[in-house]
């Protein structure tokens, strides 16, 4: 297969890669890749062969949407302005008749909770709850331009009692949006809309700062085999010895200090690992404008 | 458990006040990370060493950090590699080297804890595991034989746990009777285990989550929020779902999903017996390591 190339390390290439991430305020200095053994690294880049657009598009939030009043009015629907409970750091407690929330601005952080009586249930197709959800977010002024996976999802709940496990119920709509540009996703980025039985917005979980003007790194130089290179010199450098590594392309979000972040294109190195968790590398393109 | 200790004697809180501060009066954290395994002196594990583990654990641990700078919060602390001993999570009742209430550094010392390791989960017999720092101590913390929390009659205090490690969740292993069972007594604070079913991805991208997890989580939705940040479907062929899923201990669904909205880190409800527990979770979440979440 043409698209995957196998890759293999020298013990020399270990050695140049040995220093480890830093971790904060632990009480191990980091080990000598080397010593972990070199066998290699299987590398499948065929997702790369979709370079990504490098234009954003002119339509998309605003960091003068991320106000107050647009949170509490168009996302979370609430009529009567805010009362501020309380000031943690960058983040302001808020609450309204309807609604307790979480805001920072204008990190575009937004953790919401409404404390209106349910209604009675309704029965709502995934369509309809990925039409309303996407609906809202409009409403707050997030363009669809900014959009990529909509994802609706059941949240359930089930209990034991005394160890009897009971039958599972349906606790609430969650529709999971993510941002992505380009068919590219941005790490980090999501809103989450949950809706209750009754059909309507009952949370919302929101990670979605608006992006700068300019100063996106949205192209890379180097070729596919250089970025394979990159990505196994960043497995080894994180002590990784093998295994089958998948590449694709990813936005990482630099904040600025407008509170607007820029982004930056890299790849994710997704090593499986058999009988542990799987480990997803940045790997540094060396993204230009 | 928060409520109950909101209402101790004005007469009470005065007489304290000329007294050394006991850990069941003040609000504190611990954050477990531990990135090395399989060198001397660490503990063997199916993987090597995890750099971002310590990340995630300083990004939960940065708005207590805050909240402590306005005075609503009292302590946190970070006990990372070498310093995160299994012997933290043993309880006296199951182990004779258990230090689960040691001052400032027992998993059951404090009210809140997160830790980010490797994990593993058995069926049958029904627990979860997780990989510790440090060899000289025990390297696998187990939900059965080791851990029992909350039980303040031994000086227990710990009323949430969120865990960042795989399979320490497992549906199956909860449908045995692996957690509450085995990590409370029925007058145990112990209430919240936010963990995962099945195996959980791990890189850079985590302590994002973690942040807005543990920012957003003071006040409200302790468990819900868990389920919003941490669930990552898979975009890719080669990828597989991350399943969080949130266990709450008490005495009624009623109580356990109040807790589970409503709840928060300074918001600890109380939720009574713990005599059952709801387990709440994404359906049809599709993980490596653990069945597709009914």
């Amino acid at each position: 297969m043409t698209l995957i190339s196998r890759l293999f390390l020298s013990a020399l290439l270990l050695t140049g890669c040995a220093k480890l991430a830093d971790s904060a305020d632990d009480e191990d200095p980091p080990r000598a890749v080397a010593q972990l053994g070199v066998t290699g690294f299987t590398v499948d880049s065929s997702a790369l062969a979709t370079i990504p657009g490098t234009t954003l598009p002119a339509q998309r939030l605003r960091l003068d949407q991320l106000t107050l009043a647009n949170m509490s009015q168009s996302l979370l629907g609430a009529t009567e302005s805010p009362s501020l409970v309380s000031v943690r750091g960058p983040q302001r407690n808020y609450r309204t008749l309807a609604w307790e929330f979480s805001i920072q601005l204008p990190g575009g952080f937004v953790s919401a909770l409404s404390s209106a009586p349910p209604g009675a249930p309704v029965d709502l197709t995934a369509a309809e709850l990925q039409t309303r959800t996407l609906a809202r977010l409009s409403q707050f002024g997030l363009p669809t331009t900014e959009v990529g996976r909509a994802l609706p999802r059941q949240a359930v709940t089930q209990s034991e009692e005394g160890g009897a496990a009971g039958p599972t119920y349906l606790h609430s709509y969650k529709t999971f949006v993510f941002r992505a540009f380009n068919g590219v996703e941005v790490e980090g980025h999501r809103a989450v809309l949950s809706h209750g039985r009754d059909g309507k917005l009952r949370k919302v979980t929101m990670r979605w700062p608006a992006l700068a003007e300019g100063g996106h790194l949205l192209r890379t130089p180097l070729t596919r085999a250089q970025i394979e290179q990159r990505a196994v010199a960043a497995l080894s450098a994180a002590g990784e010895t093998g295994g089958a590594v998948h590449l694709s392309w990813r936005y990482v979000a630099v904040p600025t200090s407008t509170g607007e972040v820029t982004l930056k294109l890299t790849v994710a190195a997704h090593l499986a690992q058999q009988g542990s968790e799987a480990r997803i590398i940045d790997v540094d393109v060396a993204p230009i404008s | 458990m928060k409520r109950l200790r909101r209402l101790a004697p004005v007469g009470l809180a005065a007489l304290s006040a000329l007294l050394p501060t006991p850990a069941l009066a003040i609000d504190e954290t611990i954050v477990y990370g531990i990135n090395y395994f399989n060198g001397a002196g660490q503990c063997a594990s199916g993987a090597s060493h995890a750099p971002w583990h310590t990340d995630s654990a300083t990004a939960f641990k940065l708005p207590f950090d805050t909240y402590i700078l306005g005075g609503d919060w009292d302590e946190s602390y970070s006990r990372n590699n070498s310093a995160a001993h299994g012997s933290y999570f043993e309880d006296a009742s199951k182990s004779s080297t258990a230090e689960d209430t040691l001052s400032n550094y027992g998993a059951d010392n404090v009210d809140v804890i997160y830790i980010h390791t490797h994990g593993g989960h058995s069926t049958s017999p029904a627990f979860s595991s997780l990989s510790m720092g440090n060899s000289s101590y025990d390297c696998s913390a187990d939900t059965d034989d080791d851990m029992l929390f909350g039980n303040e009659e031994a000086g227990g205090d710990l009323d949430i746990a969120v865990i960042k490690a795989c399979q320490s969740g497992d549906y199956d292993t909860w449908l045995n009777g692996g957690y509450r069972q085995n990590f409370t007594n029925t007058t145990s604070t112990f209430t919240v285990w936010n963990a995962f079913h099945g195996d959980s991805s791990c890189g850079s991208g985590v302590d994002n989550y973690v942040s807005d997890y543990a920012w957003g989580s003071f006040e409200n939705g302790v468990g819900e929020n868990w389920i919003d940040e941490a669930y990552n479907p898979a975009f890719w062929w080669w990828e597989t779902d991350d399943c969080p899923i949130s266990l709450v201990m008490g005495s009624s669904a009623t109580v356990r999903t109040h807790m589970y909205e409503w709840g928060g880190f300074r918001d600890r409800e109380d939720t009574g017996s713990k005599t059952g527990s709801t387990y709440f979770r994404i359906s049809g979440c599709a993980p490596t390591s653990g069945r597709v979440l009914p």
